[in-house]
């Protein structure tokens, strides 16, 4: 086992690792405040316009949301034992489960675009070219439900392809044996926290604009 | 602090599993809820099953569980700041119908008719 570096603005590891996570945990508290204002954006004009919002996510294509549910809470799974082995000094175990993450987000984002396509064919793109054939919702409504469909998962999405780049270069790195990530478990596990962090949005991004159910 | 005593891998892979699972069959749960008409229940029980896989990701895979007690300070108040911004936004949502307080209505100003003058040419500075 190889000692963990510790820089000398701290006194020991101990330290060095708290202030670490302190920091990822700052980040993450601001991502929170950025997402909830989305996701609080579109709970108020839902509860706005009930019906328009109801029929404009019956249109959604369920069957690929709940398969990029259960893809990104696989991804969360693999991230885990990815850090769980960082933590042992499994490098080679750490290494396998980080591509293996990468390329489960990769699946995702994958069938987000292939998502986005087919919404978009349909003619559900704000916009002037935007359609909309449903005489007993509102066509502005509707339009603003898809585009707080495509901003909030567009950045959902946006910040998951960070993850993945994140995630692969870090696994070359430590194959390559670059110090500061070989020795050092930690680097990996913030990442970890990231990429649970990106899973839980979708946890709650998915009742929301996919199982939307009919108002009374 | 020396190297044997870094923190090692606090949840076994087996318990990690276990987790996986239960956020697995919760997530069919969201989906197979969804077809059952409980009008505004079905979003109440579908925040409250996202709020119960929020949970297990955050205290097992984030393994705030274990953490000290400064990051998971920190974890609470992200948190708390939310809530914050909920009850806020919630507050005025359900406010904006409401009769605004007479002294916060913007009154008429009375505005006082403008009489045109004619033009009568410009004053020849050099005289």
């Amino acid at each position: 086992m190889s000692a963990q570096p510790v820089f000398e603005q701290y006194d020991d590891v101990s330290q060095q690792v708290e202030t670490y996570t302190v920091g990822m945990w700052l980040f993450l508290t601001s991502e929170i405040m950025f997402f909830g204002v989305l996701i609080v954006c579109y709970t108020v004009m839902r509860c706005r316009e009930p019906l328009a919002f109801a029929a404009a996510g019956h249109t959604m294509k369920q069957t690929i949301g709940s398969i990029n549910t259960l893809v990104l809470l696989t991804s969360s799974f693999t991230m885990a034992l990815a850090v769980h082995f960082a933590k042992l000094r499994q490098h080679r175990q750490q290494i396998n489960w980080m591509v293996c993450t990468a390329l489960i987000g990769a699946v995702f984002v994958a069938l987000k675009v292939f998502e986005w396509k087919l919404d978009a064919g349909e003619g559900h793109l704000p916009g002037m070219h935007f359609v909309w054939n449903d005489p007993h919702a509102g066509r502005v409504q509707a339009e603003l439900f898809f585009f707080l469909y495509y901003t909030i998962t567009g950045v959902h999405a946006l910040h998951l392809t960070i993850g993945v780049i994140v995630v692969l270069t870090m696994a070359l790195l430590i194959r390559r044996k670059f110090k500061l990530l070989h020795d050092d478990y930690v680097p990996t596990e913030l990442v970890g926290l990231y990429w649970h962090y990106v899973d839980i949005v979708w946890i709650f991004l998915y009742p929301l604009f996919y199982l939307i159910p009919p108002p009374n | 602090m020396r190297p044997s005593e870094i923190k090692t891998a606090e949840f076994s892979i087996p318990k990690m599993a276990l987790v996986y699972a239960a956020l697995i069959a919760l997530a069919l749960s969201t989906w197979g809820l969804s077809h059952v008409r409980l009008g505004i229940g079905n979003d109440l029980l579908a925040m409250a099953i996202a709020v119960t896989k929020t949970l297990l990701v955050v205290a097992v895979f984030m393994n705030l569980l274990h953490e000290r007690r400064l990051p998971k300070l920190f974890a609470a108040a992200g948190v708390c700041w939310l809530f914050l911004m909920g009850t806020i936004v919630s507050d005025d949502f359900t406010r904006q119908w409401d009769d605004l307080p007479r002294s916060w209505v913007r009154t008429e100003v009375q505005s006082r008719p403008i009489t045109p003058v004619p033009f009568q040419g410009f004053r020849n500075s050099s005289h």
